[in-house]
C-alpha cells in the first residue's frame, strides 16, 4: 500500500483531526486530513465505490486549518484580517469552482483499495494496513447480498 | 503639501501602509533604473495636479524623473530617440501621463522602431476625470505612478519562434477546399488536398446550374493569369500547380503533434482503374453489383479531369472480377490494398462542407413516398428533364415546393440554412422555363432573399409566373391513389387551402457533413451547438477554429452559397499563410509554474481555455511542497501556447503559478493605489474592452469621484478571491470588475472565471461580517458615454450599503446578525 514517510508522520501528528476512518475489506484503513486537501477531486474520480464525493458546500473553517505558506493559508491570513467574527458556516460554492469544495468521505462505502491514496497529490488521504482481526467492518456496498441488514 | 507617501521606508517595505505586514510579502520594489517621463500634457492637467509635488514625490534613488510639457511633441520625440539609442542604459522607461492606448498611438513611429515604453495613466484615469480637489488628485496621481514604478510587471520571457511545417492539409475537396488549396499552393505552400470521394468538386458537381450566375457550379480558380478568371473543373483539374497534391479516396485517420507541426495520418483507397482506361464503359455494363446510394453499379463514372473517370466503390464491390474480365485494355486491377501515409503539416484546414438533412427529418411531409422529393434530388433530375421538355411532355402538371421543410423547427433542425429559399426560386424559374404549362407553387413562412441580387431572382420568379403562398403545411397526406394532398392555412388570403399537386419538392435544410465531426474531433476543434465546426470568433475570426493551427472554411462552419464558400476559402488561405509565416505569437508573457509550490492537483489544466497546461511526472530533484508525495505530478506550461491571461493563476489553490502580473505585484499595486483615501472604491479593468471604454470616457472628461481607484489587468480572469478579500482588508467600500461584453472575453473564459471568484469572495467576505458590494460589469467601447454616471451611482450604492450596516450596528444588533443567512445544509 502506498504510504509515504510523510504520511506516517502526518498520521501520527494529526490523528485527531481526521474526518473519516474506514476499515475496508481489503484490510486498509483510509484516513483523510482536511487541512491538507486542496479539493482537486482526484480522489473522487479515482474511487471505485463512490465513497469519495465532492461537496457543493464549502466550510471556510477548512481554510483556517490550512498550513501557512500555501495558497489557502494566504487566503486564510487575508480573511483573518478582515474578520469581525468567526465564519458563520458552510456556504454553497459556484459550480465550476472545484478547489473550494469539501470532499465528503463515506467510510461505510470504502473498500480500502487505496486508489484515492495514489490519486491524491498532497497526502491528504492516507491508508494504513490493519491487522486481520481488526478488519471486521465490511462495507455494506461490498458485503455479500445475504449479509445485508 | 500633498503626497503623503513615505519614501523613506527601507527596502521599499510597507512604508505606505499600515505596518500590519502583508499576506504574501512585498513584491520586488526595486527602483533600479526606472526613468519616469513625467508629462504635463500641454498644461491640460494643471488645474488639479501639482506637478512640482509630483516630481518631488517621484524622485528617489534609482528613479530619474524627466519632466516635460509634452512628451509627444517634436522636441520630446528627439529625446525619446536618444533614449531609444541608449538601449538598456536608458533604464526602464515609464511614461507618467496618458493611457497606454493613447501613448501607443501618439508614439507609434518610435515603438515600431523598438522603443519599449510603459505607461502610468494619470490623465484619462485621474486628472481629466476628477474635480478641483488638488491635493487629493495629486496624491492619487502619485500613487498611480508609484505603483507602476515600484511594482513592475515581470520582464517578458522570450518565447522562441515556433518552427512551422510549411505544408498544409486541406480536408475536403469541395468548392471551398479546392479553392483554399489552390490559393495556398499559389502562395507557395505545399498542399495536400484530401478528398474522401473519388472526385473533387463536392456538392456543387451534383446540383447543376447554380445561382447567382446560372452556370455550372464548381469552376476552379485559375492557377495562371492567362487562363482567365476561372477554369473548368470538368475539363481539367488544377493539378498543373506543382505545389498542389490532390489525394482522392483519402480520409484522415489520426492527427498528432502540436500546432504548427502536426502529423496527419491519412488512409488512401487504391485507384483500381488505371490510366490505361479509354472510357469505353464496358465495365459498368458488366458489373453485377448495385452501388451505394441508388447508384446502378459498384463501378461508376463521373465527368472529371477532362474525361469520364471510373472508380470502384469498395464498400459494395464483391471483387468478382467481372469488370476486369471485360476491360479491353486491362486497366482494372483489383489487387492493391489501402495505403497509410503520414503527412507533416503546419496547419489543417477543415473544409468538409455540409449535406442535405437526412430524410427522417421530413417524413411528416411525406418524404420516402412517391411524388415527394427534396430540392437536391430535383436538382439532379432537372438536367435530365430537358429531354422531356423538348418532347413537349412534362413530369408534372402541378408542382408544390415546401420551404423550411424540417428547418426552423425546434423538434428537428432549429436553424435556418439560408440557401433553401434561393435554391427553390432558382429551380422554380428553371421549371417554368422548361415547362411553361406547369403550375409551380412555393409555400413559405418567410422568404429570405436578402441583398439586391437575390431580390432580383425573387422578382424574376414572380415574372416567370411562380405562385407564392404564404403558409406552410404541418403534414403532407396521401389520397387513395397515392397522390399528395396538402392542406395549409394561407396567411395572405386568411383561408384554408387544399393543394393537390402531382409532385412535392421539400426544401430541406443543410446539416454538417457526416465526417466533419470526426475530423474536428481528431484535430481538437470543438463544434457549435448545431454540430458545425465552431468559429474562433463569430465576427472577426470566422475562418479559425478554437484549436490553434486548425482553420475552417466553407459550409463546414455553417451553410454557405458557392460564392460565399469561395470568399471564405480565400480568407482562410490568407489566414493560414499568415499563421505559417508569422513565426508564432508576439508579445505574450507566458505564465510559469513554481514547482516548489505546485501540488499537481490539475485545477489549472482544467481552467486553461487554450490547453497550455499539462501535468507531468515530477523529477526527483525538483523542489516540492512539504505536503506533496514524492511521486506526485507537477504542472508544466507550453510557453508557445500560453496567451498570458492569468486564468490558471486565479484558479490555482496553492498560488503556484506566476503570471507576469504576479500576486505579490498585484497586491502591492492594490495596496498602493487604494491607499491614502477614505473608503476607496476599487475597480479592476481588463486591458481589452474595459480599458478602451474607460480611456474613451476619460478623454471625454466624464467625471467621477477620486476615491475610485482603477487597476488594469490583462484579463478579468486574473482575479482571484484573494485579491478581492485583500481589497476588503484595505477598507474598500466596494469593488467592481469591468470586462468585455458577456461571452466576448478575449480569452474565452476570463469573464466566467472572474464571476466564479466574485461569487466565492462575496460569500467569504460576508462570512467574516464585512459588507463590501462586488459587482461585475460587461462593457464595450460604445458604453463610454455612461461610465461617469455608472461610477457615480456605484459609489452611491456602496455608501447606502455601508450606511445600512452602520445603522444596524447603531441599533445594537449583534455582529452575527449582520451576516446574511447562508442556508441550511
Amino acid at each position: 500500500m502506498p504510504l509515504s514517510a510523510r504520511g506516517r508522520q502526518i498520521a501520527g501528528d494529526l490523528r485527531g483531526a481526521t474526518s473519516g476512518v474506514s476499515a475496508g475489506v481489503l484490510g486498509c484503513e483510509v484516513v483523510r486530513h482536511d487541512e491538507l486537501c486542496v479539493g482537486c477531486g482526484r480522489c473522487v474520480s479515482a474511487c471505485p465505490t463512490g465513497a469519495m464525493r465532492q461537496d457543493d458546500w464549502f466550510d471556510p473553517a477548512q481554510l483556517f486549518s490550512a498550513p501557512a505558506g500555501t495558497g489557502r493559508g494566504a487566503l486564510a491570513t487575508a480573511l483573518r484580517r478582515i474578520a469581525r467574527h468567526e465564519p458563520s458556516g458552510p456556504f454553497r460554492v459556484p459550480d465550476r469552482v472545484r478547489t473550494f469544495r469539501g470532499i465528503l468521505f463515506s467510510p461505510d462505502l470504502c473498500a480500502g483499495c487505496g486508489a484515492c491514496v495514489r490519486a491524491c497529490p498532497t497526502g491528504a488521504v492516507e491508508a494504513f494496513p490493519v491487522s486481520v482481526g481488526e478488519a471486521e467492518a465490511v462495507p455494506r456496498a461490498l458485503a455479500p447480498a445475504g449479509a445485508r441488514p | 503639501m500633498t503626497a503623503g507617501l513615505d519614501h523613506g521606508a527601507a527596502g521599499g517595505g510597507g512604508g505606505f501602509d499600515e505596518a500590519a505586514g502583508t499576506v504574501l510579502g512585498e513584491a520586488g520594489t526595486t527602483r533600479t533604473g526606472t526613468r519616469a517621463l513625467l508629462c504635463e500634457c500641454a498644461g491640460t492637467m494643471a488645474g488639479n495636479l501639482d506637478f512640482d509635488a509630483l516630481e518631488r514625490g517621484l524622485s528617489a534613488p534609482a528613479v530619474i524623473v524627466e519632466r516635460r510639457a509634452m512628451w509627444c511633441g517634436r522636441e520630446a520625440k528627439g529625446r525619446l530617440v536618444e533614449l531609444l539609442e541608449l538601449g538598456d542604459a536608458a533604464g526602464r522607461l515609464l511614461l507618467v501621463g496618458c493611457s497606454s492606448d493613447f501613448a501607443a498611438r501618439r508614439l507609434q513611429g518610435l515603438t515600431d522602431r523598438g522603443l519599449r515604453l510603459e505607461s502610468a495613466d494619470i490623465r484619462e484615469g485621474c486628472s481629466w476625470v476628477h474635480g478641483d480637489a488638488r491635493e487629493a488628485v495629486t496624491d492619487k496621481a502619485l500613487r498611480i505612478a508609484e505603483a507602476a514604478i515600484r511594482f513592475p510587471a515581470r520582464q517578458q520571457r522570450r518565447v522562441a519562434p515556433r518552427p512551422s511545417a510549411n505544408r498544409v492539409a486541406v480536408v475536403g475537396g469541395g468548392v471551398a477546399g479546392a479553392q483554399a488549396a489552390v490559393e495556398l499552393a499559389r502562395m507557395g505552400h505545399p498542399v495536400d488536398l484530401l478528398e474522401r470521394r473519388p472526385f473533387i468538386g463536392g456538392r456543387a458537381t451534383a446540383i447543376g446550374a447554380v445561382f447567382p450566375t446560372g452556370d455550372c457550379g464548381p469552376c476552379l480558380p485559375a492557377t495562371a493569369a492567362q487562363s482567365g478568371v476561372r477554369k473548368c473543373l470538368y475539363r481539367n483539374v488544377a493539378v498543373d500547380h506543382p505545389n498542389l497534391r490532390i489525394r482522392r479516396r483519402t480520409t484522415v485517420q489520426s492527427v498528432s503533434g502540436r500546432a504548427g507541426d502536426f502529423t496527419v495520418q491519412v488512409r488512401s483507397l487504391p485507384e483500381m482503374v488505371g490510366g490505361e482506361c479509354i472510357d469505353c464503359g464496358l465495365c459498368e455494363e458488366a458489373c453485377p453489383v448495385p452501388g451505394p446510394g441508388g447508384q446502378a453499379t459498384a463501378i461508376a463514372g463521373e465527368v472529371y479531369d477532362g474525361r469520364v473517370l471510373r472508380s470502384i466503390d469498395l464498400d459494395t464491390c464483391t471483387f468478382c472480377g467481372a469488370c476486369a474480365q471485360v476491360c479491353p485494355v486491362d486497366a482494372i486491377d483489383l489487387t492493391p490494398a489501402a495505403e497509410l501515409e503520414e503527412l507533416r503539416v503546419g496547419a489543417v484546414v477543415i473544409a468538409t462542407g455540409c449535406e442535405p438533412a437526412p430524410g427522417h427529418l421530413v417524413t411528416h411531409l411525406g418524404y420516402g413516398q412517391s411524388h415527394v422529393m427534396t430540392q437536391v434530388e430535383l436538382a439532379e433530375k432537372l438536367d435530365s428533364w430537358q429531354e422531356q421538355s423538348w418532347q413537349g411532355r412534362a413530369p408534372a402538371r402541378h408542382l408544390v415546393m415546401i420551404q423550411c421543410a424540417g428547418s426552423r423547427d425546434q423538434r428537428r433542425l432549429p436553424y435556418c440554412s439560408r440557401l433553401c429559399c434561393m435554391i427553390a426560386i432558382k429551380h422554380a424559374i428553371r421549371l417554368r422555363e422548361l415547362f411553361p404549362e406547369m403550375r409551380v407553387t412555393i409555400c413559405f413562412q418567410e422568404l429570405r432573399t436578402p441583398g439586391a441580387r437575390d431580390e432580383t431572382w425573387y422578382l424574376a420568379a414572380r415574372r416567370a409566373g411562380v405562385e407564392f403562398v404564404r403558409g406552410s403545411p404541418a403534414a403532407v397526406q396521401m389520397d387513395g391513389d397515392g397522390r399528395p394532398v396538402i392542406e395549409l392555412e394561407d396567411i395572405g388570403a386568411a383561408e384554408l387551402r387544399r393543394l393537390r399537386p402531382d409532385l412535392v419538392v421539400l426544401s430541406t435544410g443543410l446539416v454538417p457533413a457526416e465526417e466533419s465531426a470526426e475530423v474536428a474531433r481528431l484535430v481538437g476543434a470543438p463544434l457549435d451547438g448545431d454540430g458545425f465546426v465552431a468559429q474562433l470568433d463569430a465576427k472577426n475570426r470566422t475562418t479559425e477554429t478554437r484549436a490553434d493551427g486548425v482553420f475552417v472554411c466553407g459550409s463546414a462552419s455553417g451553410p454557405k452559397t458557392i460564392a460565399e464558400c469561395i470568399t471564405d476559402a480565400a480568407a482562410a488561405a490568407a489566414r493560414v499563410h499568415d499563421y505559417l509565416t508569422s513565426g508564432g505569437r508576439q508579445d505574450v508573457r507566458p505564465v510559469t509554474v513554481d514547482a516548489a509550490r505546485c501540488v499537481g492537483c490539475g485545477a489549472c489544466v482544467d481552467a486553461c481555455p487554450f490547453g497550455a497546461l499539462g501535468l507531468v511526472d515530477r523529477e526527483a530533484a525538483t523542489l516540492r511542497p512539504a505536503t506533496v508525495r514524492p511521486d506526485a505530478q507537477v504542472a508544466v506550461v507550453a510557453a508557445d501556447v500560453c496567451r498570458g491571461c492569468g486564468i490558471c493563476a486565479a484558479s490555482c489553490p496553492e498560488l503556484a503559478i506566476t503570471h507576469s502580473l504576479d500576486d505579490e505585484t498585484l497586491l502591492s499595486r492594490l495596496r498602493m493605489v487604494a491607499g491614502g483615501v477614505e473608503s476607496p472604491v476599487v475597480g479592476f479593468t481588463c486591458a481589452e474592452c474595459a480599458a478602451a471604454t474607460f480611456n474613451l470616457s476619460g478623454q471625454r472628461r466624464d467625471r467621477y469621484p477620486e476615491r475610485v481607484r482603477l487597476i488594469e489587468l490583462p484579463c478579468l480572469g486574473r482575479i482571484s478571491a484573494l485579491h478581492l478579500v485583500e481589497a476588503a482588508r484595505l477598507g474598500a467600500a466596494g469593488v467592481f470588475l469591468a470586462g468585455c461584453v458577456e461571452g466576448r472575453c478575449h480569452y474565452q473564459r476570463g469573464d466566467a472565471s472572474a464571476a466564479e471568484q466574485v461569487a466565492l469572495a462575496r460569500d467569504l467576505v460576508t462570512q467574516m461580517g464585512r459588507t463590501m458590494p462586488i459587482e461585475q460589469w460587461h462593457l464595450c467601447a460604445v458604453d463610454h458615454p455612461g461610465i461617469g454616471h455608472r461610477l457615480r451611482s456605484f459609489c452611491d450604492r456602496v455608501d447606502e450599503a455601508q450606511a445600512g450596516v452602520t445603522a444596524q450596528l447603531a441599533a445594537g444588533d449583534g455582529a452575527r446578525e449582520l451576516v446574511s443567512p447562508v442556508g441550511e445544509r
